[in-house]
């Protein structure tokens, strides 16, 4: 399932795949994979992904 | 010494040496100066499955060779009979990680490593080329070891080939 919410979240902190990817230190193909739905994160990189952006885990991977 | 030992201790010597090599390219390709490439947690999963998948790929291509040696149908390969499926197991894993991704690491100089491969595949099919115009590919009907950079070099071909489907691939999505 897309995460849309993460997809948001990323453009409304005005950055893109790669600067997220390079924050979290993971490849940029992986934030994709994760936005697309196509990769389950870890819960650590959930976590760094949810500091980066300064959001919640609720509010980027829970499912509504 | 018998001349068979020393061809054993000349290849264990040559095996070495390149291991050594290509540690010491990767310590210079790589963007930390560091010989380990680093993945992420998705590109170890990925990794993990295409090394599977490369083993599998190994040992079938190992059956279908034995059953091929048993008929006497690999003569003609000599030696090179049992390099065929490491290569099969090598292309598989590595396709499976090229085209999901994690072929290169997050400290990886893609395009120092992109030089670095061309040059080695060139340089096996140069020396597979010149063995085959001087007459030493066959030898008494038998493929001789410079089948092997025959291997070498097309495998950086396949490599090549790969990397440039995956890169239209992903420029069209």
């Amino acid at each position: 399932m897309k995460n849309l919410k993460l997809k948001a979240a990323r453009a409304a902190s005005d950055m893109s795949q790669d600067e997220l990817a390079k924050a979290v230190g993971v490849s940029r193909q992986t934030i994709n994979a994760v936005e697309k739905g196509d990769y389950n994160p870890s819960i650590n990189l959930c976590v760094n992904i949810c500091k980066t952006l300064n959001k919640t885990l609720d509010e980027l991977f829970w499912e509504d | 010494m018998s001349t068979e030992l020393k061809l054993t201790i000349m290849w264990l010597f040559a095996i070495v040496f390149g291991i050594a090599i290509a540690c010491f390219a990767m310590k210079k390709m790589n963007k930390d100066g560091k010989t380990r490439t680093k993945y992420d947690e998705r590109q170890l999963k990925v990794r993990g499955d295409a090394y599977k998948y490369g083993f599998f790929g190994t040992l079938i291509a190992n059956g279908i060779m034995m059953s091929l040696a048993i008929g006497g149908f690999t003569k003609p390969l000599g030696m090179n009979a049992f390099f065929i499926p490491v290569f099969i197991g090598i292309v598989t894993q590595m396709t499976y990680s090229v085209f999901k991704d994690a072929y290169f690491g997050l400290n990886n100089s893609s395009k120092k490593y992109l030089v670095f491969m061309a040059f080695v595949g060139l340089l096996n099919l140069a020396m597979a080329v010149l063995a085959t115009v001087t007459g030493e590919l066959i030898e008494d009907g038998v493929l001789g070891s410079s089948f092997l950079n025959y291997l070498c070099g097309g495998l950086f071909v396949v490599l090549a080939i790969e990397l440039g489907i995956k890169n239209l691939i992903d420029k069209k999505a």
